[in-house]
């Protein structure tokens, strides 16, 4: 979970996986279970035949033996451990159990459970996973568990495996229909590099929580020392004041402290793109690599960092997706909400073609933004003007990955427009005061540093630093 | 290219031969496995030497014989499947009628059991890439049954061996009532099926 690997880091592979659905195993096609004769055997056959009728016809015994091996291969059906066995008819079977928890960080596992009929030799399996090569065996027949395993580090809804199977009888002379199998698809849960303090609201408006506030209220901070007026605690007495200025005990003097508040952040996750470094597969085409982050993974586990950064320290968070329109997570605090901010991270991504929205999404009142997003249009723009202008601060995460340069001419021509576009709109942002941390490629190791910039930075904006309006990942 | 040139290329260079790599394959747990391009090779292998060496019986000169293997061996490598095999027996049992040691050459009695090793092979070939892994408890399995077949081929042949030059009276009518019986035995299991 968050806070357990050193900062600058590489992107950790994902460490928690999760189950989509009740079902264990999905049959994709369970196949008919009809067994043919093979190519193989109708040519032994025709084959022994024709050297056998050759050696009969010329009186060459030496000839007609050629025949003979093809033609016992063909016709017997027998294998070891079950000479006399008839032709199978029963199909190969074969499950996919899925196992609810990575062996390791990164790791998606599952069994392949294989049940041949009793007459087959050998069993050909296929195994396959999007993103990965497909591995094919072959394997003496019986009932048999495969270990399957594939690394990722991908977050969020994965398909994982497809196991195709076949059962050969003995010999080659018959082979069964394939039968496929699906495991079902997981969620991975993303992860988080620990942080250091990250920015939190000027202002904070929860009624107790690890920071202090202006206001007066119980908290450590010392405020004044004032004459006790009804509702003050008789706890809160400064007995030695009181002597020292009212020795008739005539006015009780108290000890009066700072609130102490809670910060509100709210992430919001610009999921309506999720591109990887390969410029030809952000057309939808081709397939993303399994071990290089996208837009998205980069996203969510900046998202998951920051979340747990600012959970460890008490905060509340709420998370939005502008990828879908939907009620946004709330703001809250707590390890069980922590938890439900990684699921929804792991859950976001664009459903259809999102619409473009009229107005930004509404915030509490003095919360913090986070926004993760790869700025390739100028919808995120807008929205930090917006909040810019209701009084938010906003710090935008640039997850957009390191491009790998493309070799098409025109390729290259169209990335280098939007690059440009790209790089205009984050100047812009920064020139507007907006704060720009990127969190790709080497950048990430030195994103920590980044956020503590920017905290020390508005410490010095807000002046001494009595009540330090930071939070601590708890890491440091 | 200068070395200037080349340094300035060599970024360019590094990212698109990543972007080439393969995707990772999907690992799962094996006993001991060979990979499937041992036995795409032995099967190029197999099927010319079964020709050349049934060629090496008889005074077939040498270009007809060596350009026919070559062919073979180019088709069991590039279309693995039933036809090379059967054909290189095909040939081999052609080839062998001009023999110089009629009416039963011994090399026979080891050229079935070839004929039949490079089928198999190409049997195998055909079902396994390059990159297939096979567990060597399936070629165990699969080698015991052939072993049983190659053998009954070899004791039929030293039977023949032994009958051989000597005039067994019906053996021709066996022969001929053995293939109708066959026949019928393959007819019967598969008809209409």
């Amino acid at each position: 979970m968050s806070g357990t690997e050193p900062a600058g880091h590489q992107l950790r592979p994902p460490a928690d996986v999760e189950r989509i659905g009740a079902r264990a195993q999905r049959p994709a096609s369970p196949g008919t279970g009809r067994w043919a004769r093979s190519p193989y055997a109708v040519a032994g056959i025709a084959t022994g035949v024709l050297v056998l009728g050759l050696g009969l016809l010329t009186g060459r015994a030496d000839v007609a033996l050629l025949g003979v091996p093809l033609l016992v291969g063909a016709v017997w059906t027998g294998r070891p451990g079950a000479w006399g066995a008839p032709p199978p008819a029963t199909p190969a079977r074969a499950e996919l159990a899925a196992d609810d928890r990575p062996a390791t960080p990164g790791e998606l596992t599952a069994t392949l459970i294989l049940d041949p009929p009793p007459a087959a030799e050998l069993v050909l399996a296929r195994v396959s996973a999007p993103g990965h090569r497909p591995t094919v065996v072959v394997l003496p027949a019986g009932r048999r568990a495969l270990d399957l395993r594939l690394h990722t580090v991908r977050t969020g809804p994965q398909r994982t495996f497809r196991g195709d199977v076949q059962a050969i009888a003995g010999g080659g002379t018959t082979v069964s229909d394939a039968s496929t199998v699906t495991a079902p698809d997981r969620i991975v849960l993303p992860t988080a590099m620990p942080l250091g303090r990250v920015p939190l609201p000027r202002r904070l408006q929860g009624l107790t929580g690890p920071h202090t506030a202006r206001r007066l209220g119980d908290g450590d901070e010392l405020r004044d020392v004032h004459p006790f007026t009804p509702g003050d605690r008789l706890r809160r007495v400064d007995w030695r004041t009181t002597a020292r200025r009212s020795p008739d005990l005539e006015t009780l003097y108290v000890r009066r402290t700072y609130a102490t508040a809670e910060a509100t952040a709210v992430l919001v996750l610009d999921s309506r793109d999720d591109v990887g470094p390969d410029l030809r597969t952000w057309r939808g085409t081709g397939t993303q690599r399994v071990d290089e982050a996208t837009s998205l993974d980069l996203a969510r586990h900046a998202a998951a960092s920051v979340a747990g950064a600012l959970v460890a320290a008490g905060d509340r968070v709420g998370l939005e997706d502008l990828g879908r329109s939907r009620h946004p997570l709330p703001p809250a605090s707590g390890r069980r909400h922590l938890r439900r901010v990684l699921h929804a991270l792991a859950l976001s991504r664009a459903v259809g073609s999102p619409a473009r929205r009229l107005r930004p999404p509404r915030l509490p009142a003095d919360a913090i933004v986070y926004l993760f997003t790869t700025a390739l249009d100028d919808e995120p723009l807008a929205m930090v003007r917006a909040w810019h202008a209701h009084g938010h601060q906003v710090v935008v995460v640039d997850t957009l990955p390191d491009v790998r340069p493309a070799t098409e001419e025109h390729m290259r021509m169209a990335w280098r427009v939007t690059r440009m576009e790209r790089e205009d709109r984050l100047r812009r942002l920064a020139a507007e005061g907006v704060p720009v941390v990127r969190w790709a490629g080497r950048a990430r190791e030195t994103a920590p540093v980044v956020l503590e910039t920017l905290v020390r930075a508005a410490e010095r904006h807000a002046g001494a630093p009595p009540p330090p309006r930071v939070s601590t990942g708890g890491h440091r | 290219m200068t070395g200037q040139s080349a340094a300035r290329w060599r970024p360019l260079r590094l990212p698109l031969r990543r972007s080439r790599r393969p995707f990772p394959p999907v690992d799962l747990t094996l006993g001991r496995w060979v990979p499937g391009w041992l036995l795409n090779a032995a099967a190029a292998v197999a099927v010319p030497a079964l020709v050349l060496l049934a060629a090496g019986r008889t005074g077939l000169p040498t270009t007809p014989a060596v350009l026919l293997a070559l062919a073979l061996a180019a088709w069991a490598a590039a279309r693995p499947g039933p036809g090379p095999g059967h054909t290189a027996v095909a040939a081999a049992a052609v080839i062998l009628l001009g023999s110089t040691a009629a009416p039963f050459d011994p090399a026979a009695l080891w050229l079935a059991p070839l004929g039949y090793a490079a089928v198999r092979l190409g049997w195998w070939a055909a079902h396994v890439g390059p990159r297939t892994r096979v567990e060597l408890a399936a070629l165990r399995r699969a080698g015991a049954r052939d072993l049983v077949v190659a053998g009954t081929g070899a004791a039929l042949g030293l039977g023949a061996w032994a009958l051989a030059g000597r005039p067994v009276e019906g053996l021709l009518a066996l022969g001929v009532a053995a293939l109708a019986a066959l026949a019928w035995f393959v007819v019967r299991r598969h008809d209409g099926e």
